[in-house]
């Protein structure tokens, strides 16, 4: 019988998971000194770091703490990681899936034998614009970026999010579902529907336009999730 | 069980209603790759194909199946050119008249009335209008270039060994086969048409050509193979499991 310090919470998704803002681990190796170029990091500064919901919830239940969530990221990119990580999950284990808005796609760079998020962070407007998020936007694009990936989504994938988010969160599901058959409790949270409801680091901290969870807003996740998943 | 997922030449694309095909090329349930692997394994088969599916399509739809799949099962999956994405489209009966496989295998429901659906980027598009697209994007290479093949051959590959991982950790045997997808520019059309013995007349496997794939997908099966294409057995296979090729 395994104990439960043995056991680990994964977190998958996007910067509602990475904990955007007040935690940086998510920038990977030498995080502590790229996090200083960000603008946000800047206004909003360090002693954070442990407020966010994953690692309130990982130390709630005693269990290790594994965070594959980046800022920025799509949801193909979420399943894959996801989907990478299914060998080392096992029995006792917890995961955590945040789906996340549709219009970003891993897109192959045209000069680049890459893959690169486009890093659009939400629907696509009426009008066919959208909203780019500058900071996230890997520098790869160059600076048409925006008509480029713009052009790719209308002309190649089609300009509708909703049949997207759809096909990916199903998948998402389905794969969460698996996990609950074989004894690993796994919640699929939709940032799109959800995110909205909590406190963002912009009411915290007035003068900061920022909208992902402030340190009470991940406390309202924390709660919400013991309440509502577990 | 033995599961079958992929492309058209995973799936069941000659019981399409022709009957003067039927007559002429295809080959009866007996004769087909699938069952003859069911039968040496002492399996029942399930046949997930999609015709004209992209690997996004693919592995969605052995996510869907994931919780079905058990210890002792086989697991082979047909991976399809890396030039084919997801698209959205309004249309749903433009793709082959597969309305109702695509809805009810990629959704686990129908998506409601008027609801565009995701399907794969060359079900609609023939080659000109993709060109088009490309040169629109200034991205004249965009399903050519090799890097940008390349790129999603990466992404395909990483996605299929999570599936490898998770299965062998699960115990069940999985292979993918693709005879070229993701070793080069060949893809199963390509190798079919190494031999017309091999192709039928709708340019799936003829009963020859079904033989030939049974024979190479028992041997992956036999040597614990996760993948094997065509530059694989040509360069390693054994004598017995070489195609015949055109003269």
């Amino acid at each position: 019988m395994s104990k439960v310090e043995d056991n680990t919470f994964w977190f998958f998704g996007c910067s509602m998971t990475s904990g955007h803002g007040l935690n940086w681990e998510w920038m990977g190796d030498n995080y502590q000194e790229r996090k200083k170029n960000n603008e946000l990091w800047k206004k909003v500064g360090d002693g954070y770091e442990d407020t966010i919901f994953p690692k309130l919830l990982s130390q709630h239940f005693g269990m290790q703490y594994k965070n594959y969530a980046v800022s920025g990221q799509s949801n193909q990119t979420i399943l894959v990681q996801l989907s990478n990580c299914l060998h080392l999950m096992k029995e006792g284990d917890k995961v955590w899936v945040n789906s996340t808005w549709p219009m970003r796609f891993p897109i192959p760079h045209p000069e680049a034998d890459l893959l690169v998020e486009t890093m659009v962070p939400m629907w696509m407007n009426d009008d066919g614009s959208l909203d780019f998020q500058d900071e996230l936007i890997p520098s790869i694009w160059g600076e048409d970026r925006n008509e480029v990936i713009k052009l790719y989504i209308q002309s190649v994938i089609g300009a509708n999010s909703q049949p997207l988010l759809r096909v990916y969160k199903t998948a998402l599901y389905d794969i969460t579902l698996h996990l609950n058959n074989i004894g690993i409790k796994s919640f699929l949270w939709d940032a799109t529907e959800r995110a909205h409801h909590y406190e963002g680091i912009k009411h915290w901290k007035p003068g900061i336009e920022d909208a992902h969870p402030s340190p009470n807003g991940h406390k309202n996740i924390f709660n919400d999730v013991l309440k509502e998943f577990i | 069980m033995l599961w079958i997922f992929g492309d058209s030449f995973a799936g069941n694309y000659c019981l399409l209603e022709d009957q003067s095909r039927q007559e002429k090329e295809f080959p009866y349930l007996e004769y087909t790759w699938q069952y003859l692997l069911a039968e040496k394994y002492k399996h029942d088969f399930k046949l997930k194909g999609l015709g004209g599916a992209c690997n996004q399509d693919t592995f969605k739809v052995i996510t869907k199946y994931l919780h079905q799949i058990v210890p002792g099962d086989i697991v082979i999956t047909i991976l399809t050119s890396p030039n084919r994405q997801l698209e959205v489209t309004e249309e749903k009966y433009t793709f082959s008249g597969l309305k109702r496989e695509y809805t009810s295998i990629l959704y686990n429901d129908d998506p409601p009335e008027g609801h565009p659906i995701i399907t794969s980027h060359l079900g609609n598009h023939n080659v000109d209008e993709e060109a088009k697209a490309c040169r629109i994007l200034r991205m004249d290479k965009y399903n050519t270039s090799s890097k940008v093949s390349g790129a999603w051959l990466h992404w395909t590959m990483d996605y299929w060994q999570s599936f490898v991982n998770h299965f062998n950790n699960i115990g069940v045997q999985s292979i993918a086969s693709g005879f070229g997808a993701l070793s080069g520019d060949i893809h199963y059309e390509d190798w079919m048409t190494l031999d017309e013995r091999y192709s039928c007349d709708c340019k799936h496997f003829s009963r020859e050509g079904h033989k030939y794939n049974f024979v190479i997908l028992d041997y992956a099966i036999q040597n614990n193979l996760n993948y094997i294409d065509l530059k694989y057995i040509l360069e390693k296979g054994p004598e017995y499991i070489q195609p015949s090729l055109k003269k």
